[in-house]
């Protein structure tokens, strides 16, 4: 078990810079989920804790020890793939063992712990099968158990459940959960799913073109998102972004969109005047209300989804999304009032970065 | 309608199939029945079955030919031919597949470019520069000349099997604690052996067949190969058609016991379920 400790890491193929000086810390026995959209940079940096890919610039190291320069077998770090990459002469056993193989340990002590990492993954009555001849989710499990099997530092996935169906994810993910409770070996794992980052990290790494957007636990960046990045790529539906500039209505601050709706602030928020910035709000905290309070919108299409309602609309020409958990009885092309719970309002600056209330 | 439609597809198919079988066993039919009849009655009618079976056309072909000799120098060519074309294609193969080498286009555009150039070209220098090193009448010049030969159809079809293979598979045997070498020696190569076997089947096969370099460069009576000794018969004995055919069917009968013997692991692929599907 290790500390992973990811110091101002570049990347560069040729003249293109992938990831730009990008610091983690990630502790002993956490599981860390990198996330962002495609092309972000997480497998290249995932890579480069493997050891696939050199490092262009700053330090990686794990256990204390400085890795940069050496070689993936000797970093004591295993990985798992998103097609798996299970050797198809091998039977699962073989697969499973291979590592062990290759470093000269003894049959008796290669098969007593393929038999532990079989029992714990279930696929004792698999081992002499062929990856061929085992389904996606069971190739999947193979791939772990040869992870488990080295009983490395430090476990490797990137993006490893892309490949099944929504069902087979959904009991994977709590199978990789309970797994590292009870291996409680440090994980770092990429997805491009927000989901999974939200229902599997201790700490979440969002990253977006190469840069680390916000580095929290799971419900710190749903409450509190840094930047609108962040805000629109954890949660959904996502959170709604509404632009506009701020203002005051008499003694009040409001935020005034484009079309001149007035929006309620929280209080204590310190930008004023008449800048422009995004103001932010979840689907779950607009609320219908009954008489004329907040501000007006369009319904354009109502979505019932049993144990709630998505309801789109329309602010101007903004879009807005309401999720409401009682049963409403609206209809498109209707008028309805939102009410914004103010104090889950995000105010966002122009640039997108988060601006913070003076009495927080 | 569609069962109708889809016997009739099927009928089609079974005549073709009989035809391509038809054309492809008929000469060797031919020849199993001309061996077994004296050289007068073959003369006669190639077609007609043999009134007296002549077992002796064998054992004529078997000594006329000195097979004993000959086929053993053909086996010697042909084994040592197969395996330093595949231990050194394969290896070029994977470099140039994985583009570990800068110059990895320029050494693919020049193996494709040798896989034209004919033989007769450079038959003649290449005839004095083994005179020169002394290797003419050496069986394993011969084999090198072939390995030279073959190589660069080797690397090209090798090339194709080693992309095909997931770079993903040399990564995780990589983590796993292999060496280079073990990447190749236990990931790669048994992934990509039905290639090799498909390489060492047509490489076999086109020097056992071999006549021009034979020919040149084995002069000697005890060093020649099969197909040479076979040739030789024609203008020796007067050509004997009986013996002849006797002698094409022992030289056959190796290659086709090869074929249907190999045949299974040949289709049998191997890259199947090492990645999602
Ligand atoms: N060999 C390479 N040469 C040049 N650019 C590369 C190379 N490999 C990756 N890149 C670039 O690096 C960036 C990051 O790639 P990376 O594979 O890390 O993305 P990712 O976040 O894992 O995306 P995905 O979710 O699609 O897997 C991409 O923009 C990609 O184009
Ligand atoms: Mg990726």
């Amino acid at each position: 078990m290790a500390n992973v400790a990811i110091e101002k890491v570049r990347k560069s193929y040729g003249a293109v810079d992938v990831l730009h000086e990008v610091s983690v810390d990630i502790a002993d026995g956490e599981f860390v989920v990198l996330v962002g959209p495609s092309g972000c940079g997480k497998s290249t940096l995932l890579r480069m804790i493997a050891g696939l890919e050199d490092i262009s610039g700053g330090t990686i190291s794990i256990a204390g020890r400085v890795v940069n320069d050496l070689p993936p077998k000797q970093r004591d770090i295993s990985m798992v793939f998103q097609n798996y990459a299970l050797y198809p002469h091998m039977t699962v056993g073989e697969n499973m063992a291979f590592s062990m193989t290759l470093a000269g340990a003894p049959a008796g002590e290669k098969q007593k712990r393929v038999a532990e990492a079989a029992q714990i993954l279930g696929l004792t009555p698999l081992l002499d099968r062929y990856p061929r001849q085992l389904s996606g989710g069971q190739r999947q499990r193979v791939a772990m158990g040869r992870s488990i099997v080295r009983n490395p530092q430090v476990f490797l996935f990137d993006e490893p459940l892309s490949n099944l169906d929504a069902k087979l994810r959904g009991a994977m993910r709590a199978e990789i959960k309970s797994l590292h409770r009870r291996l409680a070996t440090t994980i770092v794992y990429v997805t491009h799913d927000q989901v999974e980052a939200m229902t599997m990290a201790d700490r979440i790494v969002v990253m977006n073109g190469g840069h680390i957007e916000q580095i929290g636990r799971p419900l710190d960046l749903y409450d509190n998102p840094q930047s609108t990045f962040v805000a629109g790529f954890i949660g959904s539906p996502s959170m709604n972004l509404l632009n506009g500039r701020f203002d005051t209505l008499g003694a009040r601050d409001i935020f005034r969109l484009d079309d001149g709706t007035a929006l309620p602030m929280p209080a204590g928020t310190s930008k004023q005047g008449s800048t422009k910035g995004v103001y932010g709000i979840r689907p779950d905290y607009l609320k219908l209300s009954t008489g004329e309070v907040g501000f007006p919108a369009k319904i354009v299409v109502v979505e019932p989804l049993g144990s709630e309602t998505q309801i789109t609309a329309t602010v101007g020409d903004q879009t807005v999304v309401i999720l409401s958990h009682d049963r409403v009885s609206v209809e498109p092309d209707e008028t309805i009032f939102l009410a914004p719970q103010v104090e889950r309002v995000c105010l966002f600056d122009e640039a997108g970065r988060r601006i913070s209330r003076s009495d927080a | 309608m569609r069962l109708v439609e889809s016997r009739l597809t099927l009928t089609v198919s079974y005549a073709l199939l009989a035809l391509f079988a038809f054309i492809a066993l008929f000469p060797i039919a031919l020849l199993v029945l001309n061996s077994l009849k004296p050289a007068a009655q073959i003369v006669q009618n190639p077609l007609a079955l043999p009134e007296t079976i002549r077992w002796e056309n064998f054992t004529n072909a078997w000594n006329h030919a000195r097979f004993s000799t000959t086929f053993l120098n053909s086996f010697i060519i042909t084994g040592t031919t197969i395996v330093l074309v595949c231990t050194t294609s394969s290896l070029t193969a994977y470099v140039i597949a994985r583009r570990k080498i800068k110059s990895w286009k320029i050494l693919t555009f020049y193996l494709l470019a040798t896989t034209t150039a004919p033989i007769q070209l450079y038959i003649f220098p290449l005839y004095f520069g083994f005179a020169k090193l002394g290797l003419i009448n050496n069986i394993f010049g011969v084999a090198l000349i072939y390995t030279a030969l073959y190589s660069p159809f080797a690397v090209m079809l090798l090339r194709t099997y080693f992309i095909a293979v997931p770079k993903e598979l040399e990564e995780a045997a990589i983590v796993d604690g292999a060496t280079h070498w073990q990447v190749f020696w236990r990931v790669m190569l048994p992934i990509v052996s039905p290639g090799i076997l498909t390489v060492a089947l047509i490489i076999g096969l086109n020097s056992w067949n071999e006549f021009l370099i034979a020919i040149t460069f084995l002069q000697k009576q005890e060093n020649v190969t099969a197909v040479i000794a076979f040739f030789l018969l024609s203008g020796q004995y007067s050509s004997d058609w009986g013996e002849i055919m006797a002698a094409a069917l022992i030289i056959v009968i190796p290659v086709v016991a090869l074929f249907v013997f190999m045949q299974k692991r040949f289709i049998e692929g191997m890259a199947g379920g090492s990645v999602k599907g």
